[in-house]
Formats: structure tokens, sequence, C-alpha cells
């Protein structure tokens, strides 16, 4: 085992070394970025003085006041400031220019709105405005009008992440620390002439914004780029290491010697994710050092720029995208006879990456909505660590989904890397990956397996999407939830294994496990179904509620709210549906393929973590917490299903345990199930007994789909 | 050492129907001996190389080497196996020493090992002044020699040579010819397939003519002769592209 990590290791290293000494790897790991970012930078800068220019006149801020006293009151402290600033620049000995509400040709300007203050917070929200001014109060006498030799608090209300608002701002203390510092001197050389007049204090008053504006995010332009420069280094070394060592007639030198296929693409992928990886991080490095050098950050991110908590995250995910993006480009490389086929095939690739990754810079786009949606989610996710406001559990939603997309386009990319039709068929085409098997098999293959299951996620995303245009006032209504599980469960769990297995011409006898089981294990698996309920949720009840809340607590709440408006039969249909179609997929079709290359306790920890997550990321809004039970429930059933050697005790477990949970749910009026610790006991006993009859029942081949025709 | 049973290989083809590349071939090579796999192009000569070394699923059949079956054991085949082939490249970016080194290690070969062989392959093939040189640098005729060493490297007791003199000239040609004759002093079993059927005369010790996938007729050359009623091995070549299955008649 340590030998064969060893000779992985040095398998890697060579690939390494061989795509780092070409050029190409170098121009697109260093030179890029070196000249992409300033250029970039160079790029945004004018992109902000453009919106912000108006002909003739030079950069206009646009600013909202209550009342027409209070802009007039202001604006003459403000041009007071930049005249004085202005003089400053011409030289000690210039004059300054007697005080004028007009400001001369090129100088910059404050245009102003009089409204209401109601009208001024939609404007700013909506961006017509960059910041709202108004008066709080006299610093002085509260009983005097507003007027000269007055200290005036005014505040400047903007929103924290608006890049014109740091503009104005800067802007507007600028001119009046001038104008106040020329008023302090005035006072302390007494012998100067002139009117004195009100000094103004300015306080910030920041405002957080969840709606994006009409604009599209910028910051989550950064993000886009950053996985854009990514997808440019991993794309040259996945072609070379695979399409160009076939056409180099290094390919087959290759497999001719004694290491597993999988070793050897296993050795590429880190070769690919590595270059990859150095690829983000120069271009994150080069894009760090841009944004402080050229003051881009402030004005991206707002006020607080680009922290390194924030730089460091954004690296996290890149490398995550790596992971995700490398296996895909392996895959569809793999296939490819020569450098320019698999340059023909990546083009679409490329275009398709970037319509995603183009839609996650629309505004109005939640990450909690998009959390599966491969490349959406990244961007998104990226964009919301940019702004400060990402959130950790649809971020843990992000990272499993995108892991389940590349664990997939990885089994894919082995079954191809390799294969005979592939290394030495002329007549090959991308149609041959979607051939049917000539023979009927036993079990899917556990690419096929993987890859039923990470589509799920998609296709779970777009059923719920296309349920909620039924919604009325944003509410589905009960009669449609009722039916929306079942249907949604029947699609998922039982049509698309049931494509897959047509597809792969598994027999259902045997790639399902649908085979007889013993009446003593049927029976103790209904014993243990409805007596593990207790055993499973008492460690919940040591939980806090808001952990079982999740992060949509309203619609956690809501749900259960209609499971209780249910009638008893209306309940189970809802539990006893799904229950038995995901024992049809986890412990009939994915065991079954998992079982053949693994271990039997391998296999029950594989399926029974699968089956938790996949509780977890088809049903997010319930949170992680939530979901705990569902691990500890598929190591069960995957211990059911192991002893069995059959799926359907498993479908009666399942089915007792969720019928249980379902009519103890309508009796409770808490948000919980309230575990007596007398049900512990209970619960146990009956487990116990559950587990022996299991036991006893027991079929002693390790499983009974081998010679099943 | 080489055994071969029955072996057919079936290509489906695009739209439906299939090629049939080989058909129900078989024979044995033992060590020390020298098999001149001969026919003309498209006789299926790289797809039964391909088959024994278990690149390749038979369709139906076997080989083994050395009593390991191509299909149920492919490591340790490949592990027996040292293979050469004109289309074979070399990592452009690593040395010759490194190239050497690296294959040796995916055979299992200890470093001390294979630096040891590599040193005295180096001064049979003639590479000592290329080893520190990037493969990219190298000629053909040194490419070829490298490539010979690879397949060395591991002191396997099976050699599958896949037309290894193809676009090498004359000089380059015959460093590689002689050497195959040191590997049958050597004792291994040796399968080689050229169009070059002087040389192959020369250095075979047994001959099978393959025609579109079949063996049409195998023994030594004073054996094809009295069968054929030709004397050298490319007048049987044309006659065998001519005629085909008649040539045992």
């Amino acid at each position: 085992m340590t030998t064969d990590l060893a000779r992985l290791g040095r398998l890697t290293r060579k690939e390494l070394s061989e795509i780092l000494r070409d050029r190409r790897t170098i121009i697109t790991l260093v030179l890029m970025p070196i000249l992409l970012y300033p250029l970039l930078s160079v790029a945004f800068r004018q992109f902000f003085l453009a919106s912000r220019l108006t002909p003739g006149q030079g950069i206009e801020y646009r600013l909202g006041f209550v009342s027409k006293d209070e802009l007039e009151l202001f604006t003459f402290r403000l041009l007071d400031g930049e005249r004085r600033l202005n003089a400053r620049s011409l030289g000690p000995s210039a004059k300054v220019p007697p005080a004028s509400t007009a400001a001369p040709d090129g100088e910059s300007l404050v245009s102003a709105l009089v409204a209401p203050l109601e009208e001024l917070d939609a404007s700013l929200h909506s961006g017509r405005i960059d910041a709202i001014v108004r008066l709080m109060d006299s610093g002085n006498d509260k009983s005097l009008p507003p007027g000269p030799e007055q200290l005036l608090n005014f505040e400047i209300i903007y929103l924290q992440r608006s890049a014109g608002a740091h503009g104005v701002l800067t802007h507007i203390e600028e001119r009046l620390a001038a104008a106040n510092e020329a008023d302090l001197r005035r006072r302390l050389n007494r012998s100067a002439i002139g009117r004195p007049s009100a000094v103004i204090r300015l306080l910030r008053a920041p405002v957080a914004h969840d709606a994006v504006g009409p604009m599209i995010s910028l910051a989550s332009l950064v993000p886009l780029i950053l996985i854009l420069m990514t997808i440019t280094g991993a794309v040259y070394p996945a072609i070379d290491l695979t399409a160009g060592e076939r056409e180099r007639g290094t390919l087959e030198i290759l497999v001719a010697a004694p290491v597993p296929r999988l070793g050897l693409l296993f050795a590429k992928y880190v070769t690919v994710v590595t270059v990859a990886v150095v690829t983000a991080l120069v271009n994150l490095t080069a894009m760090t050092a841009t944004l402080i050098l050229s003051g881009l950050g402030p004005m991206l991110f707002g006020s607080q720029g680009l922290s390194a908590a924030v730089v460091i995250q954004m690296f996290g995910l890149l490398l995550l995208f790596a992971a995700f993006f490398s296996a895909v480009l392996l895959c569809i490389t793999s296939f490819a006879r020569s450098f320019k086929e698999a340059q023909a095939y990546l083009i679409p690739l490329m275009l398709v990456s970037l319509a995603p990754g183009v839609l996650g810079m629309l505004p109005g786009l939640h990450l909690s909505d998009w959390s599966v949606a491969p490349l959406v989610n990244i961007v998104l996710l990226g964009r919301d660590l940019l702004e400060s406001r990402a959130n950790a559990g649809t971020a843990a939603i992000v990272i499993v989904a995108t892991l389940i997309y590349a664990a997939a386009a990885i089994a894919l990319a082995a079954r191809v890397f390799g294969a005979e039709g592939v290394l030495y068929s002329e007549q090959n085409t991308v149609g041959d990956l979607f051939r049917r098997p000539e023979a009927p098999g036993r079990c899917a293959a556990v690419s096929a397996a993987l890859w039923c299951l990470a589509l799920m996620i998609p296709l779970n995303f777009v059923l719920r999407g296309t349920a909620v245009l039924f919604a009325r006032d944003g509410d589905l209504p009960d009669a449609l939830r009722l039916w929306m599980t079942p249907a949604v469960s029947l699609l998922l769990f039982a049509a698309l294994p049931g494509l897959f297995a047509w597809h792969g011409r598994v027999r259902l006898g045997s790639g399902f496990a649908m085979v007889a089981a013993p009446g003593l294990t049927l029976a103790g698996a209904i014993v243990l179904g409805i007596s593990l309920w207790p055993l499973v949720l008492w460690p919940m009840s040591f939980l806090p509620e808001h952990a079982l809340l999740g992060q949509n607590p309203e619609y956690v709440q809501e749900s259960i709210e209609f499971v209780r408006r249910l009638t008893t039969p209306q309940r189970l249909v809802l539990v006893v549906v799904p229950a038995v179609l995901e024992e049809w997929f986890f412990r009939g079709y994915l065991y079954c393929a998992l079982r053949r290359h693994l271990g039997g306790w391998t296999t029950i920890l594989a399926t029974g973590l699968l089956f938790g997550v996949a509780h977890w990321v088809l049903n997010f809004e319930f949170g992680f917490m939530r979901q705990l039970p569902s691990f500890a429930m598929g190591l069960a059933l995957g211990a059911v299903r192991e002893v069995s050697g059959s799926v359907w005790p498993g479908v009666l477990l399942h089915v007792g345990y969720n019928a249980s949970l379902s009519l103890l749910l309508a009796q409770d009026t808490d948000l919980r199930i309230t575990v007596e610790p007398w049900w512990v006991f209970a619960g146990a006993a009956g487990s116990a007994l559950g587990a022996g009859l299991v036991w006893c029942g027991r079929v002693r081949a390790p499983d009974r789909t081998d010679g099943l025709e | 050492m080489i055994r071969v049973e029955h072996l057919t290989k079936t290509f489906p083809l695009p739209g439906g129907g299939s090629l049939t590349a080989v058909s129900d071939l078989s024979f044995t090579v033992e060590a020390g001996e020298i098999y001149g796999l001969l026919g003309p192009n498209g006789a299926g000569k790289t797809t039964t190389l391909r088959m024994i070394l278990g690149l390749l699923q038979p369709t139906h059949g076997e080989a083994s080497i050395a009593g390991f079956g191509s299909s149920q054991f492919p490591d340790e085949v490949k592990r027996r196996v040292g293979l050469v082939s004109a289309s074979a490249g070399l990592y452009q970016g690593l040395s010759v020493e490194e190239m050497l080194l690296f294959f040796a290690d995916l055979y299992a070969v200890p470093p001390a090992e294979a630096r040891c062989e590599m040193v005295k392959l180096s001064r049979l093939l003639g590479l000592e002044e290329f080893l520190g040189q990037r493969c990219a640098t190298l000629s053909t005729g040194q490419r070829q020699r490298v490539n010979l060493a690879r397949a060395l490297i591991h002191r396997p007791p099976v050699m599958l040579l896949d037309e290894p003199t193809l676009g090498l000239d004359v000089l380059a040609s015959q460093v590689v010819t002689e050497y195959i004759d040191h590997l049958r002093d050597e004792g291994k079993a040796v399968i080689l397939t050229t169009h070059h059927l002087d040389d192959a005369e020369r250095h075979c010790t047994r001959f099978g003519l393959l025609h579109r996938g079949r063996l049409v007729s195998e023994g030594t050359l004073a054996e094809l002769r009295a069968r054929t009623g030709c004397v050298s091995l490319i007048e049987m070549f044309l006659k065998l592209s001519q005629v085909g299955p008649a040539l045992n008649r």
C-alpha cells in the first residue's frame, strides 16, 4: 500500500515536472496574470470614472437633500472647500477665488435632488443617488436656526458596499476638511479678513442592503475572472496529459506498464488540479496586489476592501473549483484522440461554463436559491465571500454538491481513460460513451451510480423550481405540496435509476437487490422500523432549537405545520412513498454498484454517508443538524441490506420509521418530537429484538445477488 | 513462454456491423525464439500483439505469457513483457535518464538495479552520451534506441517488437536488428512484426504469415519454402497478398 502510494507520488511528480517544463504552462501561469490584472484595473477605473462623468463637466456625484436650505448650506461649504483645494493645487501664492455656488469648468460637481426622506431612500437603494445628506442638529445652540458661526452635524447616509458611495464620501470629506481647515486658520489668525461661516461635521451612516441595484454586481465579476483564469491554467495540462499523450504515442507504453489505470488517471488528475491551483494562487496574488496598489479594493468591495481572511476563503473556493473542473476537463480530454480534437471539445465546454458564470453576475440572485447549480453556485459564493455576507450552511451545500459533481466526473473519466475504444479505435465518437453494453449486467457500474446521484441534485432543483411556478402569493397550495414530495421522489429515486439501469442493461433482480428475504428478517425489519426512532431522535433533543431550524426557520416551521394539517392517510402517503423509492435507489441500485468493488462495512459506511448527504443537499432548507438522523438511519439500513442481501427488509424498516415519525409529529406541538426517557429504553429493547431477528434470518452469502440472473 | 489460442478480435463499426481484425489465431513462442509475425498492412499483427499484452480484450480465445492469461492477470503479463512499437513516443520534457528511470519505477525495479541496468543498456545501445539530453532533442534513430532501452529496463523475458525499424535509416536499423539477435542470445521470447522481410529472414527462427486476420502459414523458413514453393519471404509475401488463403493449397 505504502509502496503503491509512493509510486503514485513519483508518477505525479513526473507528470508535474514535464508539464512545468513546458513554456506554454509558464505563460499561462505567470505572464497572463501579470499582464491581465493591471489592464483590468485600468478598465475598472475607466468604468467607475465613466459612470460618474457628465460631458464637459467632469465627475458628478449625486446627493439627496430633504430641504433646499440644507442643500444650500451644505453646498456652500462644499464649494468653499473645492476652491481652497484648487487654490492649494496651484501653489502657495495662489489666491482663493471668491465664494460662488457655480463650479468652474472641469471641476468636480455634486448634483442634488431635493425630496422627502422616503423618496430619497428609495432613490438611494435604486442607485439614482449616491448618498443622502441631512442636517442632524446644530452642535452649538439647538434653538438657533443653522447659520454662520455654527457647528453643524450633517449625517451622510450611503449604501455600505456601493462603489459610488465610497467615491462621494472621499470627495465630500476632502472638501469639507479643506474648508474646515481654512476656517480654523482664520480663527487662529484674527488679523485675517473674512466672514465667519458654519463648520460642518459629517457623520457617516452606512446602510446595509440585501437587494442589489439595477447594475450588474462588479464584486461577482472578480470571482468569475479568477474562475476563468483557473480554467485557463487547467486546460493545457488536461489536454497534454491525455489527448497529447495519445497523439505522441506515450499513452500506449504507459498503459502497457503494470500500473492500474485508475492510478495513472489519479496522477494526471492531481497534476491538473495542482497546476490549476497554482494558477489560481498566482492570479489571486496578482489580483490582490493590483487591488491594493490601485486602490480599487474599497471601490469594489466597500470600505473594508479586501481582507486577508476573504483572500484565504477565495483561495479555498478556487481549490474546490479546480478539483471540480479538472475532473470535468480530464473526462472530456480523455476521450479525444489528438490535441486538436480535445480543443474542439473544450471550446463548447468553455462557452457553456461562461454562461452560468455570467448568470451569477446578474443582480437579485441569491446563493441559497442556486446552491446546487454547478458553477453558478461557485460564482455566487465567491461574490458573497467578497462582500462578506456568505452563509456557512449554504457554503457547505455548495462544497458538498460540487464534490459530488467532481466525483461523478472522475468516475466517468476513469471509465474513458485508457479504454480500448478510446486508445485504438479511430472511429469512435462521443456517442460511444453513451452506448448501451451488449450483454446485460448483474450490477450497475460505479460511474453510472455516481452520475445518477449527481444528476439528482440539479433535477431536484429544477423540479422544485417548477413547482414554485404554481405558488399562490409565495405559498404552494397544500394539495400540490402533498403530491409534490412523492412525485419528486418518484422521478429522482425511481425513474432516474430506472433509466440508468435500462441504459446499462442492469438486471432488475440483481441490480436492485429485489430478491426475496426470509420472513424472520422481514419481521425483524418491521420491529426495527417502529423501534429505532427514539434512539435516533434522542440525541436531537440535546440540540438547541436554532440548530434544528437551520438557515430558513420560517420554511422549517411552515413545513412542520403543513404535515400537522394533513390527515393520517395523507401523511402516510407523504412518507411511505419516498421511503420505498429511496430504498430502491440507495440500498438497491447504489449499494449493488458499490458492493461489487468494496467490502461490506465500507459499502454500509459509503451508502450511509451518501444517504445522509443526499437528504441534506436535496432538502437544504432544513439545515445540516436536522438531517443528522438520516446519516444514522443510512447506516442502519445499510447494515440490514448487507445482512439480508435483499432490498425488501430495508423498505419495511424505512417505511416503519417514517410512518412512526409522521404519526408522532402530528401529536406533538413542539418543533421537535419529545422523546421521553422510557421511550429510549423501549426503543433500545425493540431495536435489539429487531436486530436479533434480522441476524437470525441472515443469509450466509455475502451478496445474494451474486448468482442472480 | 507465449501461448496464443484461438484468438479472435472483432471491432464494432459505427452504424452497425463489425470488423474481424484477428480470427482464430493460434501459435506458441518459446524462450530463445524470435517469431516473425508477418503480413500486409491490416493483417492483424498489431492487434494480436495488443491482445497478448492485455491492452485489448479478445472477443474469443486467450493469450498467455508464462502461464498467466492476459485477460485474467494483465499486470502479471505486463510485468513480463517489453513493448517496442514504431508509434511509441517519448516524454519530450524528460531527459533520457529520467525517462528510463521513470519506466523502471513503473515496473517496480529497485532504484539501484534500475540505474545499473540503465548504464548497461545505454552502453549496448550507444546511448551514453545522450543520457542527460531531453528526449525532444533526439533524432529518430536515437529515439528508437531509447524506446528499446525503455522496453528492456525491467529485464522482461518476453519482447514484443512491432515494426521496430520503421522509419529508421540503415545505420539505426542495424543497431536495432543487432540487438534483436542479442535478445535471442539472452534467451528471451521475441515476437517481431516487420515489413523488412530480408531482416526477418536473417533474424527470425520461425514465422507466422497473417492475412486478413488469419494465420495462413506457419513454420521455419525451410518449412515455408517447402510448403509454398517460394524461395524468399518477399515472394511468399507477394503471393500471400494476391492469393491469400490459397497459399496453403
